[in-house]
């Protein structure tokens, strides 16, 4: 004999994509984080030149960094430069000309390397430059 | 969107309201968090618009630089003034003489391109110190000695 069971009605099963967005920014967030993170591990193994007649650097407008951590290693914008022209490729295509350029250079690295960013830096139009040393 | 298997439907919900405020305001203060401007020291040129200084022993027609006192520096990172080889704490002393002369003289910075950046710095330093202790505003050039 069969035996009929009523089995209670059960409620249409739904999943949450909200969990899929948050996994998405978190994933965004933790990529900035590395990129960052990198760059702040290079900034920290640069040895800055002490200035004793140092100045406060305005850092509220537009700022970028370029680290130059040895004459074959430069960074901009968190970024490895192979060649000075990449430069130009990161400063024009953002438009930025209006920026300041704030180097933090190793003070083992050659017064040429220094030079040869700079006279990019003013090819590509960007006039307001500075050094930034510690001490 | 509906997945249907069999009989069973099974919703896909998107509610923005449920994304929930704690994971939003993490994000948002992570970006905060790794943008905040840091207190900078050094030194800041504003410069004219003018051909780059690196050329500057080259372009000496488009960039003329005249009563100055010659501050240079070799790659071994021996200071000379005024051609005369002077000690890192005498060179303060040597410039402000030639200053004291001539007030209305600019300090002319010339560099080896192989010195280190530290040097620059330095000269850069004791410059500054110079101008300061005779309360004059800094009139400086940088050149640079290329092989």
């Amino acid at each position: 004999m069969a035996v009929k069971i009523n089995f209670p009605k059960r409620e249409i099963p739904s999943i949450s994509v909200v969990s899929l967005a948050n996994l998405a920014l978190i994933i965004a967030v933790f990529m900035v984080i590395v990129v960052k993170v990198e760059y702040y591990e290079k900034s920290k193994i640069i040895n800055l030149p002490k200035l004793n007649n140092s100045f406060k650097i305005p850092t509220q407008s537009k700022v970028s960094t370029i680290l130059i951590v040895n004459d074959n290693e430069i960074y901009a914008e968190g970024f490895r430069i192979k060649s000075l022209d990449d430069l130009s490729t990161i400063y024009l295509m953002k438009s930025q000309k209006d920026i300041s350029v704030l180097i933090k250079a190793d003070k083992n690295v050659k017064v040429n390397t220094i030079i040869e960013v700079m006279d990019k830096l003013r090819q590509i139009g960007i006039n307001k430059i500075a050094f930034i040393t510690g001490g | 969107m509906k997945i249907f298997k069999e009989n069973k439907t099974i919703d896909f919900k998107f509610d923005f309201v449920s994304l929930s405020v704690a994971n939003l305001s993490f994000i948002i203060l992570s970006f905060f968090a790794l943008n905040i401007p840091k207190k900078e020291k050094g030194i800041l040129f504003a410069f004219e618009k003018k051909p780059a200084f690196a050329q500057l022993p080259y372009q000496t027609q488009k960039y003329e630089v005249s009563n100055y006192i010659k501050f240079s520096i070799n790659d071994k990172g021996e200071f000379f003034v005024e051609d005369e080889p002077v000690k890192i704490d005498e060179t303060t002393y040597k410039l402000k003489n030639y200053l004291t002369e001539d007030s209305t003289r600019s300090i002319y910075i010339i560099i080896h391109q192989d010195a280190s950046y530290e040097y620059l710095i330095k000269a850069f330093d004791i410059t500054i110190e110079t101008f300061k202790a005779l309360k004059l505003s800094p009139k400086i050039y940088i050149g640079v000695i290329k092989r």
